[in-house]
């Protein structure tokens, strides 16, 4: 098998690879979460005394698409500037050898915590632990970032990954986010990013799309409140492919089966129009009685198949 | 964790007034350092040559020719109404292709104002001259926080799309309209409700289909008991309009529940059923009249990174035929297990695989009547992840099968995936990624042609590096190559192709933070069978930046 040997060889090269012993980063002190409820109102200080010391982190967060909210009106204490993410700062004044709540230190579970005590009403906790990012052990922290790395404006233009892109020319992403969104989802849904490389693929490489124009990154509780479902997410844009047809090519249609993607692989193919299949062996899969039907001819060659998505005028989809 | 959780929902905050006000506390914040840039200004001049097929060159975007604004993007804090900011962005305006947007957030980010606009201009990669293609999108909305935790939103998206493709397809020219109202948040302790309305309205300017009006109301409510428990519930209904075809009226009712169970700090268990049921009378052919879905996952965490999923789901349809009299009722169960775990420090391993099979019969309603699905599908994927100080590498063995029983069809995709980025020191820095997807099909049947004919094998692979040279410089260099492999027994286009891409790009930022870069990219795509298909292009891109 070739795959087979490939198989061997790359993982051959993945271990000569990676020789070098993975080491662990002294992690500093973190305090504990919990450090909201021990807290009075006189141990929050307020942004000032955080920048006395962090005055480029201080200056930088106004930078933040979060900046906004964090003084809102009628906001408790403790859901107010630095503090209501990092902790109330007068533990942290007392022990200078501790860190007040870092997102680099706690857990994903806590940052989860911590990030829900003001986002609950996107998500809530049983419901952000059952989706496959949380499964994963992702954190809001592994794809958001709260300050911006430099001193730029609040368009997120700069985020300091520029030399880490997967694709030079994408489309501008959420601010909120560490990178745009391919070069984030790259980190680990390689395979699928790879696709997008192929001959024919949907146009991310092109700035044309987002992969959050079709995937639902973290679906929010109203999302999950959706109970509609009964077309792929495919019309949104190609809504001439979303009938009610008179005639509808029901397998494969979004009715019954895997829908759009029976016969499309959404990434990317190196087969035209991101077919799975090339030309008829698509359909002869399971018209296998079609074999000797006009063999040398596409399925969809001019006065054959073309509405093959679905017809109001004919059963055999020869006309729209 | 859970009696963290416990913490802060029992933890009673400091109430407004005992705290500093607002003022008083922006006006100590007040940093030293100096204030960010606003104004983005990024100004580009551009060429490209081309030699061959300009369809194919431009099948997705066009690259903009002559002196350009690349980029030009405006923030700013203000006061109104409160704390407020805006963001401005203009992509190439007038380029073929562009984007503008815009979002103004108002007191505090309780009133969100957007729109954007974008236009791409493209066209479908073919031998022949072919007109070109166009597509536009407009869209705006307001959300509007009622409570702390309850707001409001209204969403409009125009969608024009004018396309021109190869014969034999007719031209498309179509417009959609999307609205979209919707009331959510939480209005009770612990729960959320979503209430919404959508509308999408699509007219077909060539007449050949007819125009369509959906229109979904949905409502739905969620309710978190304790931390470790949450119950969801919702119902929605679609009806579908086509005015002069058939009786009209086409509707989707559906319901579904589902919760989620935090068992231990290391197991999960959720659970999501949902039935819908379908009219469809201006449909004549056959079609599902009704699907049950249910879906269960056990998720366990071992400790020490390890973890494990256990999925079942069930799929139930009821397909009638035109007459609305019943055809058959397949059902299919499919099983899935993933494993993640680390290896070693160093390497970090995800399995998954699952099954799909099918019970109960379902027959192709045509003069062929054997069976119709497929009765079997397997998926397994395989990842390592390895990674040290200076390199990170990953590898990815992908498996794919489907089978169709009744027809001894069988369709096979394996791909591997493998890759790795080396950190020569934390100035430079290489990657390299390959991709190989092997196809393979076949069936017994005697009256079809060999299957494997048609599904092509491919390769793909990139590699490049950034280099920052000094504090002033650094450079990006990207080649990426496919190649596909194909029996082609019909000789056509698109089938055994070749493309290089290079890109690479000097960046130089001086010491009053100007920045300015040159592009260069030749890229060559060639059709082995179809020379008509083939181009040879170079782009030159001078690109200039500054902050104000």
């Amino acid at each position: 098998m070739q795959l087979g040997r490939l198989a061997l060889a790359a993982v051959a090269s993945l271990s000569l690879l990676t020789g070098a012993m993975y080491q662990n980063a002294k992690k500093p002190k973190s305090l504990p979460l919990s450090l909201f409820a021990q807290a009075k109102a006189s141990d929050f200080l307020g942004d000032k005394k955080c920048a006395e010391c962090h005055d480029d982190v201080a200056a930088n967060f106004v930078n933040s698409a979060h900046a906004i909210y964090m003084h809102a009106p009628g906001a408790p204490l403790d859901k107010q500037g630095c503090e209501a993410c990092h902790g109330p700062g007068s533990f942290h004044v007392r022990d200078q050898d501790s860190v007040v709540i870092s997102y680099k230190t706690i857990s994903a579970k806590e940052v989860e915590d911590a990030c829900l005590r003001c986002h609950g009403d996107l998500m809530k906790k049983p419901h952000w632990d059952s989706e496959a990012h949380a499964r994963a052990g992702i954190s809001c922290v592994d794809c958001h970032q709260i300050h911006p790395k430099e001193n730029v404006n609040i368009t997120g233009g700069d985020r300091g990954v520029v030399q880490k892109q997967v694709f030079a020319a994408v489309k501008p992403s959420n601010p909120l986010l560490k990178a745009d969104e391919p070069t984030l989802c790259n980190q680990c849904h390689k395979a699928e990013v790879m696709k997008f490389r192929d001959n024919s693929h949907h146009p991310i490489p092109e700035g044309r799309m987002l992969c959050s124009d079709c995937h639902s990154i973290h679906p929010t509780n109203a999302d999950r409140l959706k109970a509609t479902s009964f077309k792929s997410k495919c019309v949104t844009c190609h809504q001439d492919i979303a009938g009610p047809f008179a005639f509808e090519h029901d397998p494969v249609a979004g009715w019954t089966g895997s829908g759009c993607t029976e016969c499309h692989n959404p990434h990317g193919s190196n087969n035209p129009t991101l077919l799975k299949s090339f030309s008829r062996g698509l359909c002869l899969q399971c018209h296998t009685d079609k074999g000797a039907h006009h063999p040398g001819h596409t399925c969809w060659d001019a006065g054959c198949h073309v509405a093959i998505h679905g017809s109001n005028t004919n059963a055999d989809f020869l006309s729209r | 964790m859970l009696a963290m959780a416990t913490v802060f929902a029992q933890q009673a905050p400091p109430t407004q007034d005992q705290t500093k006000t607002d003022d008083q506390k922006d006006a100590q914040a007040t940093p030293a350092t100096p204030a960010p840039p606003k104004l983005n200004v990024d100004l580009g001049w551009s060429t490209w040559g081309l030699s061959g097929n300009e369809n194919k060159f431009r099948q997705y975007a066009t690259a903009p020719k002559g002196l350009f604004l690349k980029d030009a993007s405006y923030g700013d804090t203000f006061s109104f109404l409160g704390k407020s900011d805006v963001l401005l962005d203009a992509k190439s305006p007038w380029q073929d292709d562009f984007l503008l947007g815009g979002i103004v957030r108002l007191n505090s980010g309780a009133t969100k104002i957007n729109a954007s606009e974008q236009r791409n201009r493209f066209f479908s990669p073919d031998p022949s001259v072919l007109e070109g293609s166009e597509r536009l999108t407009y869209q705006g909305g307001v959300q509007q926080k009622l409570t702390r935790d309850f707001g409001v939103s209204f969403q409009e998206k125009f969608d024009q799309q004018q396309q021109n493709f190869s014969a034999p397809y007719a031209p498309l020219n179509q417009k959609t309209r999307i609205w979209n109202a919707d009331g959510q948040g939480t209005l009770w302790k612990d729960g959320f409700v979503d209430l919404s309305y959508t509308d999408v309205r699509y007219w077909d300017r060539t007449q050949a289909l007819p125009d369509t009006n959906t229109q979904t109301w949905n409502a739905g409510a969620m309710q978190q008991i304790g931390d470790a428990f949450s119950l969801n519930a919702s119902v929605a209904r679609s009806l579908i309009r086509q005015p002069g075809v058939g009786t009209d009226k086409s509707s989707v009712d559906a319901w579904s529940a589902g919760g989620e169970w935090l068992i231990g700090d290391g197991t999960s268990l959720i659970g999501q059923m949902q039935n819908e049921k379908i009219s469809l009378p201006t449909v004549q052919n056959a079609f599902d009249k009704m699907r049950d879905m249910a879906h269960a996952r056990l998720v366990h965490n071992f400790g020490a990174g390890w973890s494990a999923q256990f999925g079942y789901s069930k799929l139930a349809i009821e397909r009638v035929n035109a007459d609305h009299t019943n055809v058959d009722n397949p059902t299919w169960h499919t099983y899935d297990v993933q494993i993640t775990g680390r290896l070693s420090p160093s390497v970090r391993l995800t399995a998954k695989g699952s099954r799909e099979t099918m019970q109960g019969t379902a027959q192709m309603e045509t003069d062929d009547p054997l069976g119709l699905y497929w009765s079997n599908r397997w998926n397994g994927e395989i990842k390592l992840d390895a990674t040290s100080d200076q390199i990170n590498s990953y590898i990815v063995f992908g498996i794919h099968q489907d089978r169709n029983d009744a027809r001894d069809v069988n369709v096979r995709n394996q791909n591997l995936t493998y890759g790795a980025t080396f950190e020569v020191q934390p100035q430079l820095e290489f990657y390299v990624e390959s991709s190989y997807d092997l196809w393979s099909g076949n069936t017994t049947d005697p009256s079809s042609p060999n299957l494997g004919q048609f599904f092509p094998d491919g390769t793909t692979f990139t590699a490049g590096g950034n280099w920052t040279v000094d504090e002033h410089t650094y450079v990006t260099a990207n080649y990426t190559l496919f190649n596909t492999n194909n029996d082609n027994p019909l000789g056509l286009p698109d089938g055994n192709v070749r493309g290089n891409f290079f890109s690479g790009t000097v960046h130089y930022k001086t010491a009053a933070g100007y920045e300015f870069g040159l592009t260069f990219a030749p890229w060559q795509y060639s059709d082995r069978l179809y020379q008509g298909m083939g181009y040879s292009t170079g782009l030159i891109q001078l690109t200039a930046r500054a902050k104000f």
